[in-house]
């Protein structure tokens, strides 16, 4: 019993947090790009959700309940997701593999990108597009992660995955091949996430926009959901990150503080990918594939790397 | 549990023949004019023939579920056998034919029935459509041999029986795929670059192919059969196992040699010829898109959802059982297999309308299965570990779930593509004649969209669990094996990932053409414009419904309730499959599947196939419950609640969509070219960039001046790059000769290397990338090759 409540608590804290999360990834970035700090706080994206849920949606002309249905889908698809990653140094709610994972986030994009066809407008056209020709090789490189990960843990359960990591301790940090697939796994989370080299989320021109094209036909409380989502997916791909690469340091301490632990690594994860963000100019269109490309070569070097080394490396 | 059956299989095969020779013969009574008009009842004999077809495949469904289920045993085998009287003493047999119900035959014999009975009923909506009119009796008849015929491929038990049974299909699915052949408009060759001539003009092409293609397959199945049958000395199938792996009691005295590897590999591979052509496997898949899409809708479906699968149950019989498996046989297999979902996929991409896209992605289904049987034919050569041959049994599990799956949600799409063609007046399929179908046909369209998410492989539907079944079957595979399998194994991963990706790619943009937003056509347009949406929905009467014909939604009801139970239930299914698995001979001596599940021996996760069941529901509901959460956010804002408590009616408002502040048009839409043009473009080669300088060349005029493109490529030669000496002692004769042989040599060497490295050099990043692919994996292959054994 207890345990289920710690974990609907660390999904839900997860939720509640991915905001916020943003809101420290903006300031960052603003003081690195030296804009001004007053016009973004961490708090803001708070600010907006509650803005634009206080507004009346808009639909757009000639669309059909996939439409209506898309962001509450997409929504539920994050969401869930927060519940089974492992967060805050213990087990998730959820037991699911890396493999469901990847078809979920696939299912939420895949929902949402008819609903940009939906509006039978053309930039939602040329959002939805975008958006699954980059889930092409996002899909890839996070499978190659898995099978990376699966030929060194002989698992790609994410809560057991990340039991053995933490088990690992900071020696963890020896064995080339872990380094190799963490890297790669940022690569997957700009792809997944859309952020600053891939896609720019803060786009304001329709055609630089990529993802962000489709919610042109949104507005108030569908659009703060949609947001809202987006945050809780990039939160749920962090903390992935945390609990598998990053959580070995804190081995040795106890849970009140691990919790807090996560906490403070998330943070610095979040500052991590604003400083890699902020000097980054958005790749073209046809690029994108290069850094799917580059986690997939990194994936099949630590693949390489774990047969040579057999089981001892 | 396990009783006797009260039929046995001659008796079975017996009934089904009488029922579907009966459902042959009645539509020769009907006297279909060809008046071109929907007719709501079908003549008597259309009906009568369709309910007899009905009623011989829900006896063989009968039948066949109490034999998969194991409520009956297997039915015993049956065979007659007359000798040729003028030879009283020889063995010759006149005629030879044996039947058997297996529990491997009853599975597919199960899916086969299961699915022509729900075909039977959809074609009694299906074939009212005007454009079938003349047609009807041909269409009617040859349903009811096709479906006899594939049902007998799957339940005889032996070699010669199978090859009729197969040429009655041929004949009978040729038979369909010439309906449309003497339409007045095909068989001009096209003159517009227009999808839809193109698509006339192959219906006009579609039988001849369809023949030519599959008695190449035969041709390469004769041969098979004959060294099999030598080497046994008999024909039916007990005969040709038992010589794989005699029995030690029935044998008795003649002790038979196994095949030799270079007669047993030979066999595999003049099957995987034959069997591949008849799947569509690369090389050889070009023939299914251009057959399938021309044959009338209630037996497309049934042919590529159906009847292409016979040639997985004929694999796993020659690889499994009519020969002694050799390891590299999987390696080939699973290759071909990537290869051809990965290829065909991109086809799928590049296509121009619905049939043809849905052929190419039956083929590309069909690579996973195979990549799954492939699988399987790797580690099952593996004797001495059993986790190998516990992996084995998974592949083969994994196979017959996507078969399963795929059999459903591609049945469902061609259902719901046939009722699209149905409601449209046969009036093309192509994209550019569709869109805003969600609007016209909401149900039909709800139909097409759960198939889609089905077949791109979305939890909680069924297309999920194999997919993600074949993928723990590949990562156990990379786990557990020989250097050389790990890279095979990981080439497959590869190809098969990126066709897994591209299979939702490809149905977000048929779905979002087609389907959603606005019609392309006028007259479509007119159709929605006619009435409000609201009122156009509640209208009572049925003519008003376009698509609410019962037989035709019923059918697509059921399967995509089918869709949902096989995706949330994978527990119960592969315990099945597993119990069906271990009646394969070769696969019974491994642990009965009770403690399947990912977590063996070396410590695989925690996550066993049992347990899926349990997170998939609990997924589902905690998705459900977070979605009624997020409409709560999405719509009931304060402001909302004052409004309800006020009783104020909710304000919805409803604006244009955003087309950069200029009013909308149809025309500005997204079409499927445009949709599909940055994943096209991955695989599209960019021109070669033009050469930086010219070459030097002979003659007076600088090349640059040569106005014809010919000439001036004529013009770059190379002339006497290479003088000779100018020694006068030499003698001319010898110097010109050298002169000229060097001097050819030499141009031969630039041009080529030339043309050489503009090919690898072309500038284009896209390549480069690929070669640090390509390198890696060749790095991956020698390290593996030479690295020592641990």
């Amino acid at each position: 019993m207890q345990e289920i409540l710690q974990g609907l608590a660390s999904g839900g804290a997860l939720i509640v947090l991915a905001p916020g999360l943003l809101g420290l990834l903006r300031l960052t970035k603003a003081r690195l790009q030296g804009r001004s700090r007053l016009l973004t706080t961490v708090l803001r994206p708070y600010r907006d959700l509650r803005r634009l849920t206080r507004q009346l949606s808009i639909r757009a002309e000639r669309t059909t309940c996939v439409f209506a249905a898309a962001p509450i889908i997409m929504w539920s698809c994050y969401t869930v997701l927060a519940f089974t990653v492992p967060a805050f140094g213990q087990p998730p709610l959820l037991q699911i593999d890396l493999i469901t994972f990847i078809y979920l986030l696939a299912l939420a994009r895949f929902t949402f990108a008819l609903a940009g066809m939906d509006a039978s407008a053309p930039l939602g056209g040329l959002g939805s597009s975008r958006s699954m020709f980059i889930n092409m090789p996002t899909e890839l490189a996070l499978i190659l992660i898995s099978t990376a990960l699966a030929l060194h843990y002989k698992t790609v359960s994410l809560g057991t995955l990340a039991d053995k990591q933490y088990a690992e301790g900071l020696s963890y940090f020896l064995k080339a091949d872990l380094l190799l697939i963490a890297f790669a796994f940022v690569f997957a989370i700009s792809l997944e996430a859309g952020r600053q080299p891939i896609d720019n989320s803060e786009a304001h021109l329709e055609l630089t926009m990529g993802h962000k094209a489709i919610t042109l036909e949104y507005a108030g409380g569908d659009l703060g959901l949609i947001e809202w989502a987006e945050t809780v997916k990039l939160c749920v791909l962090l903390s992935l990150f945390v609990s598998l690469f990053m959580m070995p340091i804190t081995k040795g301490i106890t849970q009140p503080a691990l919790a807090i632990g996560f906490l403070v690594l998330l943070g610095i994860a979040v500052v991590l990918l604003a400083f890699w963000e902020a000097r980054r100019p958005k790749l073209r269109l046809r690029q994108i594939i290069q850094p799917g490309m580059a986690a997939c070569v990194l994936c099949l070097l630590a693949i390489i790397y774990r047969v040579i080394m057999g089981s001892e490396g | 549990m396990t009783s006797e059956a009260f039929v046995t299989s001659g008796q079975l095969v017996g009934w089904l023949t009488a029922l579907y020779f009966a459902g042959f013969l009645i539509p020769f009574f009907d006297r279909d004019a060809d008046t071109g008009k929907t007719l709501p009842p079908l003549s008597w004999p259309i009906r009568a023939s369709l309910l007899l077809s009905l009623l011989g495949s829900t006896l063989a469904f009968v039948v066949s579920f109490c034999v998969a289920f194991e409520w009956w045993s297997a039915l015993p085998p049956n065979s007659i056998v007359a000798l040729v009287p003028w030879f009283k003493d020889s063995s010759i047999p006149a005629i030879f034919f044996a039947a058997q119900v297996d529990r491997l035959g009853a599975f597919f014999a199960l899916i086969i029935s299961g699915f022509s009975v729900l075909v039977a009923i959809y074609s009694f909506g299906a074939l009212t459509a005007g454009y079938f009119s003349g047609h009807r009796r041909g269409i009617a008849s040859a349903f009811n041999v096709f479906v006899w015929s594939t049902l007998l491929v799957v339940l005889v038990a032996d070699c010669i029986s199978l090859l009729i049974a197969l040429e009655f299909m041929t004949w009978s699915f040729g038979y369909l795929a010439l309906y449309k052949h003497y339409k007045e408009d095909n068989q001009k060759k096209p003159e517009r670059d227009d999808p839809y001539d193109h698509k006339v003009h192959n219906a006009f092409l579609a039988p001849q192919v369809y023949m030519m293609v599959s008695h190449t397959s035969t041709a390469f199945l004769i041969v098979a059969i004959t060294i099999l049958g030598l080497h046994a000395g008999s024909l039916d199938y007990q005969g040709i196992i038992d010589a794989v792996n005699p029995p030690p009691d029935i044998m008795g005295g003649k002790k038979l040699e196994p095949l030799g590897e270079v007669t047993a590999s030979a066999v595999f591979l003049l099957s995987l010829a034959g069997l591949g052509i008849r799947v569509g496997l690369v090389p050889a898949h070009i023939w299914v898109s251009l057959v399938h899409p021309s044959s009338p809708t209630p037996t497309h479906a049934l042919s590529l959802g159906i009847a292409i699968k016979v040639g997985i149950y004929l694999m796993i019989r020659f690889f499994f059982q009519f020969t002694e498996p050799y390891y590299w046989w999987g390696y080939i297999l699973l290759l071909v297999a990537s290869v051809t979902a990965l290829v065909n996929v991109w086809y799928a991409i590049a296509s121009h309308d619905l049939k043809t896209a849905l052929a190419y992605h039956s083929i590309e289904n069909i690579g996973i299965m195979t990549a799954g049987l492939g699988v399987a034919l790797i580690f099952v050569t593996d004797k001495t570990t059993p986790s190998a041959q516990w992996l084995a049994a998974l592949a083969l599990v994994a196979c017959l779930y996507h078969l399963l799956n795929h059999a459903i949600f591609k049945g469902l799409l061609y259902m719901a593509t046939g009722a699209v063609d149905f409601l449209k007046k046969g009036k093309g399929v192509e994209y550019s004649r569709l869109g805003g179908l969600a609007r016209l046909y909401p149900w039909t369209s709800a139909a097409f969209i759960a198939g889609a998410f089905a077949i791109s492989g979305f939890p909680p539907l069924n297309g999920f669990v194999s997919e993600w079944l074949t993928l723990q079957t590949l990562l156990v595979g990379i786990e557990s094996s020989s250097p050389l399998t790990i890279a095979v194994l990981i080439a497959a991963l590869i190809m098969l990932a990126v066709a897994f990706a591209l299979t939702a790619f490809c149905f977000y943009k048929i779905v979002s053409v087609a389907f959603l937003g606005d019609p392309r056509l006028e007259a479509d347009r007119r159709k929605l414009e006619a009435k409000p949406r609201l009122q156009r929905m509640l209208a009572r009467k049925r003519t008003q419904r376009p698509d609410r014909n019962l037989a035709m939604l019923g059918v697509m009801g059921i399967m995509g309730a089918l869709c949902l139970f096989l995706g949330i239930m994978p527990g119960l299914v592969v315990r099945w499959l597993a119990a069906i698995v271990n009646d394969i001979p070769r696969f019974d001596n491994k642990p009965r599947f009770a403690e399947l599940s990912i977590d063996h021996s070396s410590g695989w996760g925690s996550l066993s196939l049992g347990d899926l069941q349990l997170p998939i529901i609990w997924l589902a509901l905690g998705a459900v419950c977070l979605g009624a959460i997020g409409w709560m956010i999405a719509n009931l804002s304060i402001r909302d609640l004052e409004a309800a408590k006020l009783k104020l009616k909710p304000v919805k408002r409803v604006k244009d969509a955003w087309n950069c502040g200029t009013p909308f048009q149809p025309a500005t839409q997204y079409t499927d070219a445009a949709a599909s043009m940055l994943v096209r473009g991955i695989a599209e080669t960019s021109p070669p960039p033009t050469p930086l300088k010219e070459l030097p060349i002979a003659g007076s005029k600088p090349v640059w001046m040569v106005s014809d493109e010919e000439e001036r490529s004529k013009r770059i030669v190379l002339d006497d790059w290479i003088r000779m000496s100018r020694n006068k002692d030499h003698p001319q004769f010898v110097r010109e000769v050298f002169r000229s042989f060097y001097n050819l040599v030499s141009r031969w060497i630039y041009t080529s290397s030339d043309s050489f490295g503009r090919w690898i050099q072309n500038g284009d990043i896209r390549r480069y990338l690929r070669y640090i692919l390509l390198s890696q994996l060749a790095i991956l292959i020698v390290f593996l090759i030479f690295s020592p054994k641990q």
